[in-house]
């Protein structure tokens, strides 16, 4: 039994290997693309397996940053954290974090909309947010 | 080397940096600790820089060089 486990576990982190590889393989040819450079196939791989084990030093940290904070869920501020050394990283994360907020926000804000309009509230009330949902269509438009 | 911790020295500096923060009982030696940590690694580093170049004596340009490969290691 516990020999198959074993078989197991090892056949997954192949897998994670070869979805880590497959990805690294597009960026890889969006960049050669982009500065019409050629990558050799050991490079990839090799940046493939540097990600790899890169990961898995960003999940002990995330892990740790968790835990100091009395936390058993990774949250946004860890990864902030975890990118903390490198100024330029730290900004970008940021950045990104924002943008993800923000639209965390919004997507609330439509779920309400909708649970409230289920209801079925009076007349009037649906009338305004039909306008409301107008207004939002040219918004976008 | 003398063995006693200039601890009044290590808050002192700290407090300079950032004066709204405040240490717990003890947590200067820690820092003391971490202090010649870094001074170790600092002096291995920069002897190879100077054995590499083939010099005797530790010179500034190489604890410079290393000082920069160390302190860039040694972020929190």
């Amino acid at each position: 039994m516990e020999a198959a486990e074993a078989v197991g576990r090892l056949s997954d982190t192949q897998r994670l290997k070869a979805a880590c590889h497959y990805t690294v393989a597009g960026l890889c040819e969006e960049v050669s693309q982009d500065k019409e450079i050629q990558f050799s196939k050991q490079t990839i791989a090799a940046i493939s397996e540097i990600t790899f084990r890169q990961c898995e030093i960003f999940a002990k940290d995330l892990e740790m940053f968790a835990r100091h904070a009395k936390r058993s869920t990774i949250n946004l501020e860890d990864v902030k954290l975890l990118a903390r050394r490198s100024k330029s990283l730290l900004k970008y994360v940021t950045e990104k974090s924002e943008e993800i907020a923000l639209n965390s926000l919004e997507e609330k804000e439509k779920r309400k909309k909708k649970s409230g309009s289920r209801k079925g509230r009076r007349a009037s009330d649906e009338q305004e947010e039909h306008v409301v949902a107008e207004s939002d269509d040219s918004n976008m438009a | 080397m003398k063995n006693t911790v200039p601890r009044s020295t290590v808050k002192k500096l700290l407090s300079k940096h950032k004066p709204h923060l405040r240490m717990r009982a003890n947590t200067d030696l820690l820092v003391h600790l971490n202090v010649l940590l870094f001074l170790h690694r600092l002096a291995i580093e920069t002897r190879t820089n100077a054995i590499a170049e083939k010099s005797k004596t530790i010179k500034s340009r190489h604890v410079r060089s290393s000082a920069k490969v160390v302190l860039k290691k040694s972020r929190g």
